[in-house]
């Protein structure tokens, strides 16, 4: 599966491509929520996962979130927040905003791993 | 730039068209997109000159857009032209109030349209490439490669603050500067793309700059970087780009008349650790904001930071004076907070000094009174003289009249009454304050009066009169006999309680001067301004109160506290009468 | 016995620190090269001499060699010397002194220096755990390495020695920094676990951006820790800076904790400084 892995942090995308690489799924990475949307006007159909940090510069998470949500081509698009903000009103906001999961950093690997596995399985059901 | 680009945004694709081909007819490159994210997308795949956008997107309204590219530093600016409907102008104010350069009324003619636009264009001729590519390399213009307008001038000595999030500030040494561009030395690390402030302070203010970075430049990734800050233009910028341009001309010449500055400069900047190099603060026009040198006593108070005397843990330093620093602290065995005043060097190491001081703050520590702060422990821990006394958490009454301009109300008799008969209690048990003024008189969260730093000033003014080198206390309340050095009794504070209270009451100090000898000189010898010249709503009886209290002749003032407390409470009841309205006016003679 | 260090210091020095400096105190005078493990020293003092740039080499060195901890390095300057006392201090010194100083501030100050360092109050307990629990959480999560608290000291001054900080402002309901430093190699190895790869295989750029972002995770995930209470903030976008000395500010009345962690035999440190808007009640 095509994941789009959205971070301001090099090292926070790349620890996720590291992990996602080996477990066979594709990656591509964006800095932030205004670079994401652009790959996702090309590549909306080819996406199946976006995985969103929440503080970025020029356009966070939930502004992304909120972009991808209003757009009828990216509906089949799994979105799975992860961000130090992890207070609940923020993961309510993002569920209600139509985000399908959410992960607090820090995470370790095997977190990472079951998070995407029940991802990835239902968005496949 | 050779190309012009220019994005037109509109839902109808006939507009569009149309327009396209008008511009296009007229010489310009045009690019279109009916909703937000197309135009996003070819604004960072083309370099786009200006936007020329409609009120209502598909996906959402032009305001937004316009909002939405104001934000990014890659494009903010871009020129943004905005179309209204004849029948909606009102929508441009906010467009301009948004940034937009220009705005249209359409239905319009093709020649208005390219009028307008070759105008836009006739102007701006600075437009940054949107990519962030970088114009003009720093090395690139100082050889020579671009217009001698575009050319950095070296600068040495300027030191400014750089910060991403205008909380954190970091130090950075301009290396030179551009219309457009400030070159930074600094150990601060961005990326290329995010905004930057610039703070710099100057004689005629401090003044924030708006950029972003746009490039940085780094040989050792473990040391500072040169980071190229694209200034935003502004009238700031403005001002001190020109006034930089001229300074450092003046210097270019110094310089030329001493030759062999120049290589010690450049010597110097290599091997400066951290950007804070010594010539700078010696030969450079900019000279930094001299830090005088923390005297010996602050320093003193800092070292004890963070540590524990006996059984007090200092927290922070919250104040200094002549005699001592205060320092909030936590009393371990009582768990309680506690003010912390250590002796200044200077006084603590006179063994006279020393015993004076042990001997009256043992008797101080007596005193038992709700007003008056409360002395716990006499310490000498470490060669260190100190004491513990009641942390009170307020304000003094000198922040109080800066706050307020002068207290002469209801609340200010209040607190004249409260501190006459504390003092009255005090003199009662043969104790003088000596150095009462606003700033020993505290008004805690709960309303209360506090008074401070008894005993201190007993001891300090007898070794005063020993050594007869330095003087403490305050000369802006003193009494005469103080000033002169005369044996001292319970009328002394009266006198520097009626001084505070003309100043609480007027605002003003009684006496005003450049020096302390001067002022002292007035206590002694210069009538006292009348109260009422300085402040007219003072009461005339509370007037003739305090000028009784400060006058000359001991032997002409109150004899005790208790006194003034009678005659300050009967003005109380007076006032507080004649503000009921059904109350008739009575008339009271001094 | 407590030993107080002397180094590079004339007979002169000697002579007249060990008259300040009476008392428990073992007084030992060696020359830079001689010098011992600073760890067992109560506190370090260097003469300056004429060349800057290796008198701050030498002072940054043994300020590393302190791995972080609360041991004050004094110089002593001679009274001639114009340079800014800045210049010292931002090489890693505690305190500058010049020879014409009055002798009686010099022994307050460094007898200032020498009183014990104080524990955490309560409530600063009450805010420095979660920060402690969370650094160790998240460098066991993110690089599943064992950090161990090893102790915490006080200071009014917010400055950084090391290679590279991460710092993050802090506002809200309380106000404040949070900086995260540590020397290089302990950082490439942090931030190399952080990301799955060996060590050798990051630049100096995935270490910039990874120390920027350990400092947000660390702020971030300690912030929810203080929901509801007076010590509860947000977040303002990390900073990176490399190299030593550089002083974050010094804030008023605040006192500034800093923390000093273990992990695979190196050091590193978290400072605090935090202050709530509202007065506890």
């Amino acid at each position: 599966m095509l994941f789009l892995v959205v971070d301001d942090s090099m090292v926070a995308r790349t620890m996720v491509n590291n992990v996602l690489e080996p477990m066979g799924h594709e990656v591509i990475q964006a800095g932030n929520g205004q670079e994401a949307l652009k790959i996702l006007d090309k590549l909306a159909r080819e996406v199946g996962v976006v995985l969103l940090d929440w503080n970025m510069p020029i356009m966070n998470g939930f502004e992304a979130l909120q972009a991808i949500r209003s757009n009828r081509y990216c509906d089949h698009i799994s979105i799975l927040m992860v961000s130090t903000e992890s207070e609940a009103e923020y993961i309510d906001r993002a569920m209600k905003a139509g985000a399908n999961g959410y992960l607090a950093k820090p995470f370790t690997k095997d977190e990472l791993i079951d998070k995407i596995n029940s991802i990835v399985q239902s968005s496949s059901e | 730039m050779t190309e012009k680009i220019i994005l037109l945004i509109n839902r109808d694709a006939a507009f569009l068209d149309q327009t396209g081909s008008t511009l296009e007819d007229a010489g310009y490159h045009t690019r279109t997109a009916s909703e937000m994210r197309g135009a996003l997308a070819l604004l960072s795949a083309n370099a786009v000159g200006l936007i020329i956008c409609d009120k209502a997107l598909q996906d959402v309204s032009g305001f937004d857009l316009l909002n939405f590219i104001k934000k990014d530093p890659l494009r903010e600016k871009i020129p943004f032209m905005f179309l209204v409907p004849a029948n909606e102008q009102g929508g441009a104010f906010k467009a301009f109030e948004l940034g937009a350069a220009d705005y249209l009324v359409y239905p319009l003619a093709p020649q208005i349209l390219v009028d307008a636009v070759d105008e836009l264009f006739a102007t701006d001729d600075d437009v940054p490439l949107p990519s962030g590519i970088p114009e003009a390399h720093p090395t690139a213009a100082a050889n020579g490669q671009t217009s001698p307008t575009d050319d950095p001038i070296p600068v040495s000595g300027l030191i400014i603050d750089v910060s991403r999030d205008g909380v954190l500030w970091l130090p950075g040494n301009v290396q030179s500067f551009s219309r457009q561009s400030l070159y930074i030395e600094t150990a601060l690390f961005g990326k290329q793309g995010v905004s930057l402030l610039a703070r710099i302070k100057r004689a005629d203010g401090t003044f924030v700059l708006n950029g972003y970075i746009k490039e940085i430049r780094f040989e050792d990734f473990q040391k500072p970087a040169i980071i190229e800050m694209s200034v935003q233009e502004e009238e700031a910028w403005r001002r001190i780009h020109d006034d930089l341009t001229q300074k450092t001309q003046h210097q270019t010449q110094e310089a030329a008349d001493q030759p062999e500055v120049e290589p010690q400069l450049e010597k110097t900047i290599v091997m400066s650790p951290t950007g804070i190099d010594k010539t700078a603060y010696k030969t450079g026009p900019f000279k930094p904001s001299k830090k005088k040198d923390p005297s010996y006593d602050r320093r003193f108070y800092h070292s004890l930071i963070g540590r524990q005397l006996d059984n007090y843990r200092a927290i922070t330093l919250i104040g200094t004076g002549s005699m001592g620093g205060v320092i909030q602290g936590w009393d371990v065995a009582l768990e309680r907070e506690v003010a912390l005043k250590v002796i200044s060097y200077g006084l603590s190491s006179k063994e006279s000094f020393r015993e004076m001081f042990i001997k009256e703050a043992r008797v101080v520590s007596r005193l038992n009174h709700l007003n008056v702060a409360q002395i716990y422990y006499i310490g000498t821990s470490s060669d260190i003289l100190y004491y513990a006394m009641e942390f009170v958490d307020g304000l003094t009454m000198k922040e109080l009249i800066a706050e307020q301009g002068n207290l002469n109300n209801l609340k200010g008799l209040e607190y004249f009454i409260t501190v006459c008969e504390a003092l009255y209690f005090v003199n009662q048990n043969s104790v003088i304050h000596r150095d009462i003024k606003p700033a020993n008189i505290m008004i805690t969260r709960a309303g209360n009066i506090k008074i401070v730093d008894f005993g201190v000033a007993v001891s300090a003014d007898t070794v005063k009169k020993t050594t007869n080198n330095q003087i403490i206390g305050s000369p802006m309340y003193m009494s005469p006999e103080q000033v002169a050095g005369l044996s001292l009794d319970n009328r002394s504070d009266i006198y520097s309680v009626g001084a505070t209270f003309y100043h609480a009451f007027t605002g003003q100090p009684p006496f005003q001067g450049t020096d302390f000898k001067t002022i002292m000189a007035h206590h002694v010898q210069t009538p006292l301004p009348p109260i009422r010249k300085k402040n007219a709503n003072v009461p005339a009886a509370l007037a003739r109160i305090i000028e009784k209290m400060m006058a000359k002749d001991p032997l002409e003032r109150y004899k005790d506290f208790q006194y003034v407390a009678n005659d300050v409470k009967a003005l109380r009841a007076h006032i507080v009468d004649r503000k009921r309205p059904s109350s008739r006016q009575t008339k009271t003679s001094g | 016995m407590d030993t107080i260090l002397l180094i590079d210091c004339s007979d002169d020095v000697t002579t007249s620190m060990a008259g300040l400096l009476k008392g428990n105190h073992q007084v030992v005078n060696v020359s830079f090269e001689d010098r011992d493990i600073p760890g067992k020293n109560k506190m370090i003092i260097l003469q300056a001499h004429d060349d800057l740039d290796a008198i701050s080499k030498k002072i940054s060195k043994i300020r590393y060699e302190c791995k972080f901890r609360d041991i004050p390095i004094v110089v002593v300057k001679q009274s001639e010397d114009q340079i800014p006392l800045e210049y010292y201090l931002s090489s890693g010194a505690t305190e500058v002194l010049p020879l014409d100083a009055p002798p009686g501030a010099c022994r307050q100050i460094l007898q200032g220096y020498l009183i014990p360092s104080r524990k955490p109050l309560e409530s600063e307990t009450e805010y420095l755990t979660p920060f402690i629990e969370n650094t160790i959480n998240v460098l066991k999560a993110t690089a599943q390495m064992d950090a161990v608290f090893r102790e915490v000291y006080f200071s009014n001054d917010f400055r950084i020695f090391g290679d590279i900080s991460g710092i993050i402002g802090l506002s809200g309901v309380s106000e404040g920094t949070v900086a995260v430093t540590l020397y290089w190699d302990l950082a490439r190895k942090i931030i190399a676990n952080m990301m799955h790869v060996a060590d050798n295989q990051l630049n100096a750029e995935y270490i910039h951006d990874g120390v920027g972002e350990l400092i947000n995770v660390i702020s971030g995930s300690t912030k929810k820790r203080f929901k509801g209470t007076p010590f509860h903030f947000d977040l303002s976008l990390p900073t990176v800076v490399v190299g030593s000395g550089h002083q974050l500010g010094h804030p008023d009345n605040s006192s500034i904790a800093v923390l000093i962690f273990d992990v695979a035999q190196m050091a590193f440190v978290l400072q605090v400084c935090l202050k709530p808007k509202q007065k506890q009640s």
